[in-house]
């Protein structure tokens, strides 16, 4: 029997344990399992830099609605030994529940109002499968009983999951799944609070992707098939996912020797007139710097993702931070116009993608799409796009309206080529009045031409005079002014009521916690206006303008120690903003930023404040 | 002949020192592309920096001039990207052997199908005279004022261990054996590196008439594919042997790239490959 989809779920279940002991893929499977039940679903991990040992933690938190951050306060806790009790249990709820196994983890007296109950997970493991690796599976299947999932959408799940280990190896799990659910059901007989059966009726169907995984899909459906990487935390889920994936629609993904080499084939491939795309982290990028630069010149599109990391240097490589935007901005040796993104959730990594890529195209530049850790491996529900509205657009975009790809609506911009009567006496690199000229593609007779790093004229021949420098500068940079002076008719990107006094910029990942901050806070009375651009560089100045408008003070939210955007943001339009950082490697929660709003709020002091 | 040659002359006239031995090699290569019948638009140039980066400034191909040492994973890009165009790399001794040394392995490892030009003038020549790669020990030069300390770099052995697969030494002093020996390296399927001695005129640390005392062809019975042989030969200076070091066959890039496509749809039992719409419901 069907039950009806229920529409007041909200719950955050956290996992925690050491390294290496299936945590994170029983937050997976478990994840998936919900997905399929069509409700939305968005996790969190965090993960030691090591290959065994260290704290492991998986956070999903399921919803009727739409998601837009991990969740502060855990439902329903899992530990997995005394460590993960000791850095988890402070984030629980107080009317929540604890799964623990208690042959490793005791829990200590103290003011819990929690349930707590303790399930023999190794040995129920070690009974089932003859080992205790089988745990995580055996905390499938209690939370498969607490949120009554079905065992038959669990073990296809695992089946899928394990199917390449043998036909032995399933058998064992999905005894173990079965220990789990007759576990859950021995210690308590129903628990109405988490009930998930049953599918809801015309809901639409979803995809669960990690944000890695949303960027490489956003990169196939983009027109790309041709991909150069080298492996680098957290990036390297994206360069998995394409050698998967490219063999599977006609296209390459290569394995190079370094990150120099990786931007390097990507550049020869553009020049090839291949859509390209290289995945890296904040290193990989700097590493990049000089072909870049070169990209730039030969006003070749690529396409470069840096899944940011917490730096400087070696850093904490599984950790997240925004710490990478001035590098992006400006981390170049001479002037060089580049594009840089940054999406908001998984969701929109697959689309902010789609729009590197047309975008790069389009302008002929590379461009840069600033995600990072926690977006990269965070898990979330995606609706599946409507493939009628997949185009490919043959008017090119830049003299008119660039629509922004959406789930309604997916426009591929192909390369410009020039045209039969610009083939004869063809010019490279000729001004135009949009910076844009066409680019040949090596095959075309007539359409031969000099790529050059040096300073060049518009057939391509090296040309260091005066006038021609400045010229070809202004060429190269028009693009920027052109696209920057396009955003402006695009429809704005902030929220929030016009009235208020306090206004809220942030950047990437930080929408979802600065969002609900904002929920929060228009509770509490205080309004506030939130601006969360997508395209970082270049910005639409007059949007920004019209944000900043009757603001008495500007919050700028980032996950990083010097305040990045905000110094953006100060030397463009001399505001001087509050800055809200975290630089703890973890993102910031929608808590500690309405904690900020608080403080600006009684600051403020505004009529428009009854309560704080 | 000359009249055919122009086919593939840009408009860029060379910028080298004159008598430079960069000329011969510049016509061998028009040369090759005569006789082998291509057509300009189906070659790709790729060059890096130095004296050797400005090939790709007098072709009148789909050409491109990079930065320093990385010629050869760009061209590796381009060719991976498009098989049906002839790809051709550039390099001196500081782009290839110096700053972009680490890249020849790797590019021997997926032996990409693109020929490998690498000019030794054993200098920095374009920014005048400091010392190299391949700059013998002792040699007094700009960076090295009281005599180079370093030990210079040997690479036919080194390209032997690399596993490419097609070696090929030659110099500008043997035109038409320079001649052939690129030909054979274009129609070779897979990674083919011909290293020229193109002594520099202005720097002569590597006087032209002692490369013509010293160099001698390898033996009319000399195999290619034994690399022990090409070992022995290779370490030999005196006399400093010219022709095919090693050749073998081995798997190319765009092979392997095909195969794994081929491999990809027949796992997915599809024909043309998977439909973007088939590939995001994978995922569901």
């Amino acid at each position: 029997m069907k039950k009806k989809f229920r529409s007041d779920v909200d719950f955050v279940v956290r996992i925690g344990g050491e390294g290496g002991e299936g945590v994170i893929s029983c937050g997976e499977l478990f994840a998936q399992a919900v997905a399929r039940t069509e409700y939305h679903v968005f996790t969190y991990i965090t993960y030691p830099a090591e290959m065994r040992g260290g704290f492991s933690m998986i956070q999903i938190r399921v919803r009727d609605w739409t998601i837009y951050s991990m969740g502060s306060e855990v439902d329903c806790l899992v530990v997995f030994n005394q460590q993960a009790w000791e850095r988890t249990h402070m984030y629980l709820k107080k009317d929540g529940l604890v799964i623990y196994d208690p042959e490793s983890v005791e829990i200590k007296e103290g003011n819990y109002k929690a349930k707590f109950y303790p399930i023999p997970l190794t040995k129920l493991a070690k009974e089932q499968t003859g080992s205790s690796i089988g745990k995580n599976v055996v905390v499938l299947g209690v939370l498969g009983f607490f949120f009554s999932i079905s065992p038959e959408v669990l073990e296809e799940l695992i089946s899928e999951r394990y199917g390449h280990k043998g036909q032995e190896i399933i058998e064992k799990n999905y005894k173990a799944l079965k220990a789990g659910f007759k576990a859950g059901k021995k210690i308590t007989k129903s628990n109405i609070q988490f009930g998930l059966e049953g599918t809801a009726e015309n809901k639409e169907k979803f995809m669960l992707l990690s944000g890695n995984e949303a960027v490489a899909l956003g990169a196939v459906a983009a027109g790309c098939r041709y991909v150069a990487g080298y492996p680098i935390t957290p990036a390297t889920p994206i360069f998995e996912t394409l050698t998967k994936i490219m063999p599977k629609v006609g296209g390459k993904a290569i394995q190079m020797e370094d990150e120099i080499a990786s931007i390097s084939a990507i550049i020869g491939a553009s020049f090839g007139g291949e859509k390209v795309m290289t995945p890296t982290s904040g290193p990989g990028l700097q590493l990049m710097g000089e072909q870049l630069n070169l990209a730039a010149m030969l006003e070749l599109p690529i396409v470069i993702v840096n899944v940011q990391r917490g730096g400087p240097s070696t850093g904490l490589p599984t950790k997240t931070e925004q710490s990478d935007l001035k590098f992006a901005i400006y981390g170049t040796a001479g002037e060089s116009p580049r594009v840089i993104l940054a999406p908001t959730t998984v969701e929109d990594c697959f689309y902010q993608t789609i729009r590197a890529f047309n975008l790069a195209e389009e302008y002929q530049l590379p461009v840069i799409l600033l995600t990072d850790q926690s977006i990269g491996y965070r898990k979330a529900t995606v609706k599946l796009p409507d493939f009628h509205s997949f185009k490919k657009k043959e008017k090119h975009g830049i003299d008119e309206y660039l629509e922004i790809p959406s789930a309604e609506k997916i426009e591929v911009i192909s390369r410009r080529e020039p045209a039969k009567d610009e083939i004869r006496n063809y010019k490279r690199f000729k001004i135009t009045d949009n910076g844009v000229s066409p680019i040949a593609r090596p095959g075309t007779p007539g359409g031969q031409y000099l790529a050059t790093g040096l300073e060049h004229n518009e057939m391509g021949k090296a040309d260091y005079s005066p006038k021609n420098h400045s010229m070809m500068s202004r060429k190269r940079f028009r693009k920027l002014e052109m696209l920057s002076s396009k955003l402006e008719q695009n429809p704005r990107e902030f929220y929030g009521s016009k009235e208020s006094k306090i206004g809220v910029i942030g950047w990437g990942s930080t929408e979802g916690a600065i969002r609900e901050a904002r929920y929060r806070a228009e509770e509490k009375g205080i309004l506030i206006r939130h601006l969360h651009p997508k395209i970082i560089s270049p910005l639409p100045e007059r949007q920004i303008r019209s944000f900043l408008v009757g603001l008495k003070y500007v919050i700028v939210v980032e996950e990083n120690y010097t305040g990045q955007f905000a110094h953006f943001i100060k030397a463009k339009f001399g505001v001087r903003p509050i800055e809200i950082h975290k630089c703890e490697g973890v993102p910031i929660s929608s808590q500690e930023i309405f904690n900020g709003i608080k403080k600006v709020a009684r600051i403020a002091d505004e009529k428009n404040i009854t309560k704080v | 002949m000359k009249k055919t040659l122009q086919k593939y002359e840009s408009v860029i006239k060379p910028v080298w020192c004159p008598g430079c031995g960069n000329y011969g090699i510049l016509k061998a290569v028009k040369q090759v592309f005569m006789e082998l019948d291509l057509s300009p638009e189906n070659i790709m140039n790729i060059s890096g920096i130095g004296c050797s980066g400005r090939f790709s400034h007098y072709f009148n191909t789909y050409s491109l001039h990079g930065t320093h040492g990385r010629a050869l994973p760009t061209g590796l890009g381009a060719k991976s990207a498009r098989e049906d165009m002839t790809v051709v790399v550039v390099g001196g001794d500081g782009d290839g052997l110096g700053i972009g040394g680490g890249h020849i392995v790797h590019a021997a490892r997926k032996n990409v199908d693109i020929t490998y030009i690498l000019v030794d003038n054993r200098v920095y020549g374009l920014t005048k005279g400091q010392s190299s790669p391949t700059t013998p020990t002792d040699t007094h030069t700009k960076t090295s004022p009281y005599g180079v300390y370093d030990t210079p770099v040997n690479p036919i052995p080194m390209f032997i261990t690399y596993d490419i697969s097609f070696i090929a030494r030659t110099s500008v002093v043997e035109y038409k054996r320079m001649t052939e020996l690129i030909k054979k390296a274009i129609v070779h399927k897979g990674m083919s590196m011909v290293y020229i001695l193109s002594p520099c005129i202005t720097y002569p640390i590597l006087p032209l008439k002692q490369v013509k005392s010293i160099i001698e062809p390898l033996p009319d019975n000399y195999p290619l594919d034994n690399k022990l042989k090409a070992m022995e030969y290779a370490y030999t200076q005196e006399p400093l042997y010219t022709g095919i070091f090693y050749q073998i066959k081995k798997t190319t890039l765009d092979q392997h790239l095909k195969n794994q496509i081929k491999t990809a749809h027949e796992r997915e039992k599809t024909k043309k490959g998977l439909t973007i719409k088939e590939l995001l419901k994978s995922y569901t």
